[in-house]
């Protein structure tokens, strides 16, 4: 593992998403096609170019039963008789995605890459989405009573006993990133907030509240990806620098393991390590631009500061107060809103973030561009912090 | 003539209180019970046989007795008894006559009852839910108690009734059960009392409180001085267990040495003549009694399920399958340890997860007590009583156990660090083992 060369890059030629909201006048197909048909015409091709494609839906059975196989993909933009992989693996699961078309590239299985996440979850009502899915599926015993944000707040519970963390710090991490996705015409929620607003919210997970947590959300993300060598042939590509994707530890061990401090992820600290080598980057607040990374609720936003190396254990509500991951600071975090106002349709999720980050290497970001940005990095984190997934992005190869 | 001795005891009793009545909550049923009392009678040891009585098993058809021997690693004989107020005591002496004839040489007599009686009749604030549980052997001057072989009449008495098809228990005349019944205890007591000496306490489980103090009478003692009751105002009736109970209870009054005769109704009488013995009281009866939430009529309508409710909640799915593969395990609380490095595994997993390698495992017996590591209260997880209050919990000696606070309602915020017990409840209606499983609570007294 070490840095990675040129001729062993990827890039993004292509990207684009969805609205994401509570999209009651979209189908699943109708938020494939709007991504897919976006990335594709922002890389000047159409659908007949892609030699191989990848769907990331992470949970069908919590949406409309679509998203299974690649099939859900090929019906609604008509691509047959190219390989199809449906990829699945929890919030990780768009960068997962990506990994997979990364890997297909290089291997020269295709030339032309389309991956897409998409979830479609609020044809139901949110709790007979995700929540109905913690209750009534999985093992029928452990971690009954738990919700998403129980498997989080935890580790919240913890930060607070270890680290001092406060409940004004958490409400912090929403009014950053609200603020930031007032200014993004695609989010979900489009209106700041105030500390006082995130604390007087309901409580879903104590200390989370529900403005702590991120809406269920439909949406889509589309990226096209080629080797770096044809990249030339693109307007403005973005480059992979770095990707690495980890799972180290599993669904239900967290909970049941008693060498877990629920203080850090550790999947987050090794697809960390993997990626910053490739990218060459060993002192990340002071090399990146801008960072999106899982704030599927706020606490997750502080663990990830710590575990991508942008401050010391236990320093992350510092770093947040400091401003440093705020629009305009040292190192904008989540300028898109966020999980919590994009929402996190979560197979679409890690797409999303890379497109994000390539609109401002672009340099096209609009209202909440980062200025200057060339380097940029996505990160996602799955399940009860099991499976992590970090790519650094460059407007320039190495 | 002694007939067999008690040497453990246990007792549980639901915390939820309408009124003096203890009431199952909406994860407790007969068989939560009699688990938590069992657990406190066993202490650890075994018992060649198990008896469980009760009037509202969980199953029409299906051995609840043979659910609890899987629950408590029983592997000897174990058997039902039911159909009568008296399952309890009726059961005590099948058990004694195992002993003593020497076809086992200690027996677990457990019995739990969750009767319903029909909402606003006149007999609903005297029921309460319960379960008690009492480990015997031959008689043994140091055990708890050393009890005579019971004075048994069996007769169809008039008094309360459920129809197989009924939720509801009924009252048959109160005057005719007052006197068939009252009369069927005075002879059992009379019977019991023969050549035994003087005895001035009284142990009487009648259904209500004026036919207790109508056989003190009758048998010539001041009702005030010679009952010995600490359960019926606490609890109210508790059913086929509610002699055993009140005997339970009893062992934590009576001085070593004193002598009581103890009367159970239903269906006839039995009495029986027990003296205390030397062993130390374990205090069962009081720390049961000691929890307490109280109820108002409506949430208690809700959570027995009497008032309709709002819409289908969400229910876990359930594999009668894979609890008894891979958890079932979990339901007796054996863990494993890893033989190379020690590590204490309370899933099953295939390899060591911290020597990451597919090690020897032995067995390894988590225990009942923990330290809450983290915890979270749950505000939209589907429950009768939010929020659900999930706390991370490492276990004395080792291991790791995530587990909903049973109670919450009635109990302070669990807290990181706070010192807490496991408790059998009922996680879901899934119609097998697969819906029981551990909660945690604060360890009190």
């Amino acid at each position: 593992m070490g840095r990675r060369a040129p001729d062993r890059q990827v890039a993004i030629v292509g990207a684009a998403t969805s609205r994401f909201g509570e999209l009651f006048d979209q189908s699943y197909d109708d938020l494939v096609a709007t991504a897919a048909r976006g990335a594709l015409a922002d890389a000047g091709i159409g659908a007949r170019d892609v030699g191989a494609a990848w769907l990331g839906t992470a949970f069908p059975d919590a949406g409309v039963y679509r998203g299974r196989s690649g099939m859900d993909l090929a019906a609604p933009l008509g691509l047959f008789d190219v390989p199809i992989t449906r990829v699945s693996n929890y919030c990780a699961t768009g960068g997962d995605a990506a990994r997979a078309a990364q890997a297909s590239l290089l291997s020269g299985e295709c030339d032309v890459a389309l991956v897409v996440g998409v979830e479609k979850l609020r044809d139901r009502p949110p709790r007979e989405s995700i929540v109905g899915m913690m209750v009534e599926t999985g093992d029928p015993l452990l971690q009954k009573g738990f919700t998403a944000a129980g498997t989080f707040a935890v580790t919240a519970s913890r930060h607070m006993a270890v680290h001092g963390l406060t409940r004004e710090d958490l409400a912090r991490v929403s009014v950053k990133n609200h603020a930031h996705g007032a200014k993004n015409p695609m989010a979900h929620h489009r209106k700041p907030v105030t500390i006082e607003q995130v604390l007087a919210s309901p409580m879903v997970a104590d200390p989370l509240t529900v403005m702590d947590s991120c809406p269920t959300t439909d949406g889509a993300a589309a990226v096209v990806m080629v080797r770096a060598e044809d990249a030339r042939r693109f307007e403005a590509p973005v480059f992979v620098r770095g990707l690495g994707l980890s799972v180290s530890t599993g669904w239900d061990l967290p909970f049941f393991d008693g060498s877990h401090d629920l203080l850090s992820f550790r999947a987050t600290r090794v697809a960390a390590e993997r990626a910053y080598a490739e990218a060459g980057i060993d002192s990340p607040l002071e090399q990146i631009d801008l960072a999106e990374v899982h704030d599927c609720f706020s606490i997750v936003e502080l663990v990830t500061y710590e575990d991508l190396g942008l401050c010391p254990a236990g320093g992350s509500a510092a770093l947040l107060r400091s401003g440093a991951t705020a629009h305009g600071g040292k190192l904008p975090v989540n300028v898109s809103g966020g999980l919590l106002s994009c929402g996190h349709p979560v197979g679409a999720t890690g797409v999303r973030m890379v497109c994000e980050v390539t609109l401002h290497l672009r340099g096209r970001a609009g209202d909440r561009q980062v200025p200057g940005a060339r380097l940029g990095l996505t990160h996602n984190i799955g399940g009860p912090g099991a499976v992590a997934v970090v790519i650094v992005l460059g407007k320039d190869a190495a | 003539m002694s007939f067999l001795s008690i040497l453990g005891c246990g007792a549980a009793l639901p915390a939820r209180r309408l009124g003096a009545r203890a009431v199952a909550g909406p994860d407790e049923d007969v068989l939560t019970l009699a688990a938590e009392a069992a657990a406190g009678a066993l202490e650890g040891s075994t018992a060649d046989v198990l008896f469980l009585a009760t009037t509202t098993s969980p199953f029409a058809e299906r051995s609840s007795a043979t659910w609890l021997a899987r629950i408590l690693g029983h592997g000897g004989r174990s058997f039902d008894v039911g159909g009568s107020l008296r399952a309890g005591t009726r059961a005590l002496a099948l058990a004694g006559e195992l002993v003593a004839a020497g076809s086992a040489r200690s027996a677990l007599v457990v019995a739990a009852d969750t009767r319903t009686p029909p909402p606003g009749a006149d007999h609903e604030a005297g029921f309460g839910d319960g379960a008690v549980a009492l480990r015997i052997g031959p008689p043994d001057p140091a055990a708890l108690a050393t009890l005579d072989r019971p004075q048994v009449i069996d007769d169809a008495t008039a008094g309360f009734f459920r129809h197989a098809k009924d939720p509801y228990v009924r009252r048959g005349d109160p005057r005719l059960a007052q006197l068939q019944g009252g009369g069927a205890a005075l002879a059992a007591l009379r019977k019991a009392l023969e050549g035994a000496g003087p005895v001035a306490r009284l142990i009487a489980a009648a259904p209500d409180a004026r036919s207790c103090i109508e056989l003190a009478k009758s048998a010539g003692l001041d009702p005030r001085r010679a009952l010995v009751d600490a359960v019926s105002p606490k609890a109210g009736h508790t059913g086929a267990g509610h002699a055993l109970l009140l005997l339970a209870g009893a062992l934590e009054a009576l001085a070593p040495g004193e002598k009581a005769a103890l009367v159970s109704w239903g269906d006839g009488a039995d009495g029986w003549l027990v003296e205390r013995g030397g062993a130390k009281a374990t205090g069962c009866v009081a720390r049961a009694i000691g929890r307490q939430i109280q109820l108002d009529y409506a949430r208690y309508l809700a959570l027995r399920g009497i008032a309709p409710r709002d819409g289908a909640e969400p229910e876990p799915w359930g594999s009668a399958a894979l609890v008894e593969r891979d958890l079932g395990a979990l339901l007796r609380l054996e863990g494993r340890r890893c033989a190379r490095c020690g590590a204490v595994a309370t899933l099953r997993l295939p390899t060591c997860t911290t020597c990451r390698e597919p090690t020897e495992r032995v067995p390894h017996r988590l225990s009942r007590t923990g330290k809450v590591f983290a915890v979270t209260r749950e505000h939209f997880y589907p429950s009768e009583e939010p929020p659900t209050t999930m706390a991370v919990v490492d276990l004395d000696g080792g291991g790791r156990l995530t587990l909903q606070q049973a109670d919450a309602a009635g109990d302070r915020p669990l807290a990181i660090g706070d010192a807490v017990e496991l408790v059998l409840r009922r996680l879901h209606c899934s119609g097998d083992l697969s819906g029981y499983f551990w909660k945690c609570r604060t360890i009190h007294g």
